[in-house]
């Protein structure tokens, strides 16, 4: 007779009686606390934290993958883009998507300090997190400077 | 000096200081008044470092027999600044070089002329010694010189003489920027060392005077804030008792005229006295290190008249089309 795939689960080391998915960590507890000792439900809230922790540093690296690149693309486009077309709402709001089924509230506050971050370096490029956009040059910015040996 | 209304909200002045000609332009709410404050602190900047007037406080500084002496800000500022100078280039450039430089007979200000003939005639006359980078004085008298602010009190051995020279041209394009700095846009041109920029963050163009006299630009630049400042010997040059050539910028190692192979060098950096040291240290270095002075980006021109941009992508050679 030939085995069949392995289930879609993962096998905590000590519990041979029964496997633990991962993933279902809402619906462990109450069922499983008949059958375990608080060592072994010790473990396993150990292991379904750890598991969290991992979702929240991903979650949190996409937003900062996602902050890098819509900055590296606000200084290209800076030159060619009026700068009322580099609101900060645009970008908070795909780092404010990028967290949107966030489970942990840490991971809120992780979100919330990537806004500001955020925020802060399309200021510091000269783009306007305000949308009010930005005033015309003044006549005598087209005027060349010149310098020559002091 | 002239001061005119260029618009409804820029203000433009010009003046003759610092043995060329000055201008300041602003552009914003305010810029009036702080035009006011910007020539009044080169004014005062002038008047207190030129070393063409017996009676300014350079003057008395150098001349004084005591070690330690009451200075005023300004003056502590450009000490300090010719320390900075000192530490930044190794050695290179030496605001205590005043000896030598009036040796090679830069005794008076020579404005902005400059000696007769071509690029091409000022490198064919003999001039002392062979095309070598310059060095630093051993002695490192700039290393003797301190100030303390809060005493108002300069220090230096009795005998060094500083010299304002480019770095108080530098000095006075970053007090003048100073007096802007929350306008809208601004730029001051102390005879050549450029700051600019503003609130605004717009775009400026930057020619880049050849060392040719009376050719165009050898390039230009776009940036929208900053300092600017060429150095260069066929400017402050003249024709020394032997029939060669001599100019102002000397090499600290030899106490005479520096002849590196370098004719200009343009360096970009965020205060006009870096700028200035960073074009001076670059001239001095010679062919092969010149670069490697330019951190902020630069612009060499060689004896052979070949330019060279360092680190600056908005760098058009040529005059602007």
């Amino acid at each position: 007779m030939v085995d069949g795939p392995a289930p879609a689960t993962k096998k905590i080391r000590g519990l041979s009686h029964k496997p633990y998915r991962i993933r279902a960590r809402r619906s462990h507890s109450v069922g499983m606390s008949e059958s375990l000792d608080p060592r072994e439900i010790a473990r396993i809230k150990k292991l379904a934290r750890s598991a969290r922790i991992r979702r929240i540093r991903r979650r949190t690296a996409v937003a900062a993958a996602t902050l890098a690149a819509l900055f590296s693309g606000a200084i290209l486009a800076r030159g060619q883009l009026d700068q009322s077309t580099l609101p900060g709402d645009t970008t908070t709001a795909l780092v404010s998507r990028a967290g949107a089924d966030g489970e942990d509230e840490s991971q809120g506050e992780d979100v919330g300090v990537v806004e500001t971050v955020l925020q802060s370096a399309v200021q510091a490029i000269g783009g306007d997190t305000t949308g009010q956009g930005q005033s015309p040059p003044p006549a005598s910015a087209a005027q060349p400077l010149t310098t020559s040996q002091s | 000096m002239s001061a005119t209304a260029t618009d409804d909200a820029t203000v433009s002045r010009r003046l003759e200081a610092l043995g060329g000609s000055v201008s300041i332009q602003a552009s914003g709410p305010g810029a009036g008044p702080a035009v006011e404050r910007a020539e009044a602190a080169i004014r005062d900047l002038q008047q207190r470092l030129t070393r063409f007037e017996p009676e300014s406080e350079l003057c008395r500084l150098n001349s004084d027999p005591r070690e330690t002496v009451e200075a005023s800000p300004i003056m502590l500022r450009f000490a300090a600044e010719a320390v900075m100078a000192g530490h930044l280039s190794g050695g290179l450039v030496d605001a205590t070089c005043l000896d030598a430089v009036e040796a090679a007979g830069y005794t008076r200000s020579l404005g902005r002329s400059p000696v007769s003939g071509s690029v091409a005639g000022l490198a064919s006359r003999p001039t002392a010694g062979s095309v070598s980078p310059g060095g630093p004085d051993p002695r490192r008298r700039w290393m003797s010189v301190s100030v303390d602010p809060r005493r108002g009190v300069l220090t230096r051995p009795v005998g060094t003489r500083l010299d304002s020279g480019g770095i108080g041209k530098g000095l006075a394009a970053d007090v003048a920027a100073e007096q802007m700095g929350d306008l809208e846009l601004f730029a001051v041109d102390c005879v050549g060392d450029i700051r600019f920029g503003g609130t605004g963050g717009f775009e400026r163009q930057i020619l880049i005077d050849s060392p040719d006299p009376g050719a165009g630009p050898v390039g230009s630049i776009r940036q929208t804030a900053g300092a600017v400042a060429t150095s260069g010997v066929t400017r402050r040059s003249w024709i020394d008792p032997d029939g060669g050539t001599a100019h102002h910028l000397i090499d600290p190692a030899s106490g005479r005229p520096a002849r590196t192979g370098v004719l200009q060098v343009t360096a970009l950096a965020p205060t006009g006295v870096e700028a200035e040291v960073r074009a001076k240290a670059a001239l001095l270095s010679g062919r092969r290190r010149a670069a490697e002075w330019l951190t902020h980006g630069g612009v060499i021109v060689f004896d052979d008249h070949r330019v060279l941009a360092v680190g600056i992508e908005s760098f058009s050679e040529g005059p602007p089309g």
